[in-house]
């Protein structure tokens, strides 16, 4: 998908951050934090041409990274690793019976938040192209 | 996971589900949907003693493709059983299309979803029943 288009999606679904709450909806506001941050992940690879527009990360680690054409560098890290994080938790949180832990659901809302300006930043002006400019 | 346990995860999917709006939110309404179908068979596989509480699938080919004795999952899963996994399956391939993806949402995939969600949560809510009597 186009890298604006990224960043369309990603904004969409953490806009639904603001109707749910931090206790009653904590499932959900991980899985948001992972899916709005892996949207913007997406739009920075492709704006920096290190994955083709037509091939997405699902995961910072699925496809493995090892796949993409270009080797993803430091300033792409500095997005991943607060990505990867939010990914750590899903497992036991979202898909477990782990005890609701608030520090960690605030920690995943941050980690979105680094993980959105580290990313957005490489997007830079591509995130605003008009849609009927030709790639 | 212990059935309980799926079957109130379940219910705080739900609950967090009510409180959007489908238009606005179909991408989380979808995903939340996902999990909630999930836990539910997940519990209604542990109640018909198919998969162990320790053996959680997480999509519906980690059972249909790696559960690793066949034949007993053959004849363990009855034809309503799987109409519930492709229900499932439903949410599991909207992920592309329309949260990863950008499908747009429309009537169609509203209607489907909703079959798809009702058929979970009946075949799952009588499952669980059974085995609760």
């Amino acid at each position: 998908m186009f890298a604006r288009y990224h960043v369309h999606k990603g904004e969409r679904i953490e806009a639904t951050l603001q109707k749910l709450d931090i206790v009653d909806d904590y499932e959900m506001i991980i899985e948001i934090c992972m899916l709005a941050g892996t949207h913007y992940f997406n739009a920075a690879l492709h704006a920096a041409d290190i994955s083709h527009q037509m091939q997405d990360q699902a995961h910072t680690f699925r496809p493995p990274l090892e796949y993409l054409r270009k080797p993803v560098g430091p300033e792409i890290m500095g997005g991943a690793k607060p990505l990867a994080y939010i990914e750590s938790t899903r497992i036991d949180h979202v898909r477990g019976a782990a005890a609701y832990d608030r520090a960690l659901v605030e920690r995943c809302i941050k980690s979105l938040a680094e993980a959105k300006e580290a990313f957005l930043a490489i997007v830079g002006s591509a995130k605003d192209k008009a849609v009927w400019e030709l790639e | 996971m212990k059935i309980d346990e799926h079957v109130a995860k379940a219910k705080r999917f739900e609950a967090t589900i009510q409180k959007l709006n489908i238009e606005a939110d179909y991408e989380v309404i979808n995903w939340a949907s996902m999990h909630f179908c999930t836990h539910l068979i997940n519990g209604a596989l542990h109640a018909r003693g198919i998969t162990a509480e320790d053996w959680d699938i997480r999509h519906t080919w980690y059972l249909l493709e790696d559960y690793p004795d066949q034949a007993r999952l053959a004849a363990k899963l009855d034809e309503e059983f799987h109409q519930a996994l492709r229900a499932l399956h439903v949410f599991e391939n909207l992920r592309q299309t329309h949260v990863r993806g950008p499908g747009p949402y429309g009537p169609e995939i509203v209607a489907r979803a909703k079959i798809a969600y009702d058929r979970v949560k009946e075949f799952c809510g009588k499952t669980l029943a059974a085995v609760a009597r």
